[in-house]
């Protein structure tokens, strides 16, 4: 029988629970670096690129067809969208399709282009933080305000993040370092695949 | 009593997913505390009237915290103490506090039946695919916390991730002993999940109907309006610089 080119119901579901528990991984990866301006920019999201490299492996092997792709980030920006920042949430959209773009034409058949995906995904994440401070900075300055800082300190507070934020040099590291640990969590994910998955039948 | 029960008024799911997105677009838009605080109180207002008052105290509970933590990181920031922690505190007391908004709303979209969910998104005549995936992912994500629990606790009793200190020492090996299972469990749901979908007919591309009837009524719509007024008031307040 002649296998579609498009997920099934079932290879849909498998995707959809996957990528929701990558999300999740994302999410409690970040938690224990929420504290910290340095951490949460430079190794939380490739962090979370690393161990949700196991899970990506596993999806893109068990389900190599159009739609896996579109989903993950799709899954991931729905996050975003339901914390207040549409344009992350667009963001990611606009990574889902270039993301079954870049797979088009027997992606999956080859190992490095795989990893490309999932290792712009984790970048965009990087951004993402950065993104949402820049939506929320007449918000953030408003709050300062309120909660009791004068107008001059909240707007200098607010300038100092942005210069944390937007400084290219910042912005660079956080890409290479979540470009590096993404595909280092590829590598992982292909290790884990014949070390646990194939044995127990699942891909 | 089952009378009673018929007349207690549930909001349509339609009506959850609106103030969703009303609530996400609310947040972007409003800045000052106050209007916040208005709009919160509104969401708060909604809960009570939809019928779940015992949600109040927990989400005011969430607010009074958060603000805490906002009002802490402020507080560190002026007084120039580590600032990268100050800005983190502050950042997340603010946006989690607006957040509570939408996100109490979806809570509320994820307790509905899955058959009224599907059925309110076919009426909204979204693609079926985006109906079975709205109806996964909000049920999924207690699932997964549910998996992780019994997964942690049957690793404790075989002595893996004992306490915060070993957890740390061992820290690859736990989080492989932890991973691997959940993926493997997340498969097997999600193979489970799928099998019974075909068995109610998800995949029949004719008319369905729903079993449970679903109706969007003149109080969803006075919730609806209630929630758009709160929301355009402090808005109109907030560009005419009154808060």
């Amino acid at each position: 029988m002649k296998q579609s080119k498009f997920l099934s119901l079932k290879e849909f579901v498998i995707v959809l629970l996957l990528a929701c528990v990558e999300t999740a991984i994302g999410l409690v990866v970040t938690m224990p670096f929420a504290a910290n301006l340095q951490l949460v920019y430079f190794l939380a999201p490739g962090l979370a690129g690393l161990i949700n490299g196991i899970i990506y492996v596993l999806i893109i092997r068990k389900c190599p067809k159009i739609g896996t792709q579109f989903l993950i980030p799709a899954i991931y920006g729905l996050y975003f969208l339901f914390a207040g920042s549409v344009y992350v949430f667009i963001f990611f959209m606009i990574l889902a399709v270039v993301n079954e773009l870049i797979m088009l034409g027997g992606g999956y058949g080859s190992k490095i282009r795989s990893a490309v995906p999932h290792a712009l995904t984790w970048m965009l994440n990087a951004m993402g933080s950065t993104l949402t401070m820049l939506l929320f900075r007449d918000s953030l300055v408003e709050s300062y305000v309120a909660m009791g800082m004068d107008a001059a300190s909240a707007d200098a507070a607010i300038a100092s993040l942005e210069g944390f934020w937007l400084a290219p040099q910042n912005i660079a590291i956080a890409l290479v370092a979540a470009a590096a640990l993404s595909i280092a969590g590829y590598a992982l994910g292909m290790k884990m695949l014949d070390k646990h998955f194939k044995p127990a039948g699942i891909v | 009593m089952g009378a009673e029960k018929r007349r207690r008024f549930r909001p349509d799911p339609r009506t959850w997913l609106l103030f969703c997105l009303l609530g996400i677009a609310a947040i972007l838009v409003i800045r000052s505390e106050i209007g916040c605080l208005c709009l919160f109180l509104a969401c708060l207002l909604i809960h009570l009237l939809a019928g779940n008052g015992g949600k109040i105290l927990p989400y005011g509970l969430y607010y009074l915290i958060f603000y805490g933590i906002g009002w802490l990181g402020v507080g560190l920031m002026d007084s120039g103490v580590a600032f990268s922690v100050s800005s983190m505190l502050s950042s997340i007391g603010i946006v989690s506090r607006k957040v509570l908004v939408p996100l109490s709303f979806a809570v509320c979209l994820a307790g509905e039946p899955t058959g009224s969910l599907m059925a309110a998104l076919q009426n909204l005549h979204l693609p079926k695919a985006a109906g079975i995936g709205t109806a996964v992912v909000l049920r999924f994500f207690p699932t997964i916390a549910g998996e992780y629990r019994a997964i942690r606790s049957s690793q404790r009793f075989r002595g893996i991730g004992v306490g915060v200190l070993h957890t740390l020492t061992h820290l690859p090996a736990t989080a492989e002993y932890i991973l691997i299972p959940l993926i493997l469990r997340t498969t097997k749901v999600a193979e489970e999940l799928s099998a019974s979908m075909t068995v109610r007919g998800v995949r029949f591309s004719g008319e369905t109907a729903s079993y449970r009837s679903i109706r969007f009524c003149w109080k969803d719509a006075a919730l609806l309006v209630l929630l758009l007024a709160v929301s355009w008031t402090a808005l109109f307040l907030e560009r005419s610089g009154v808060l």
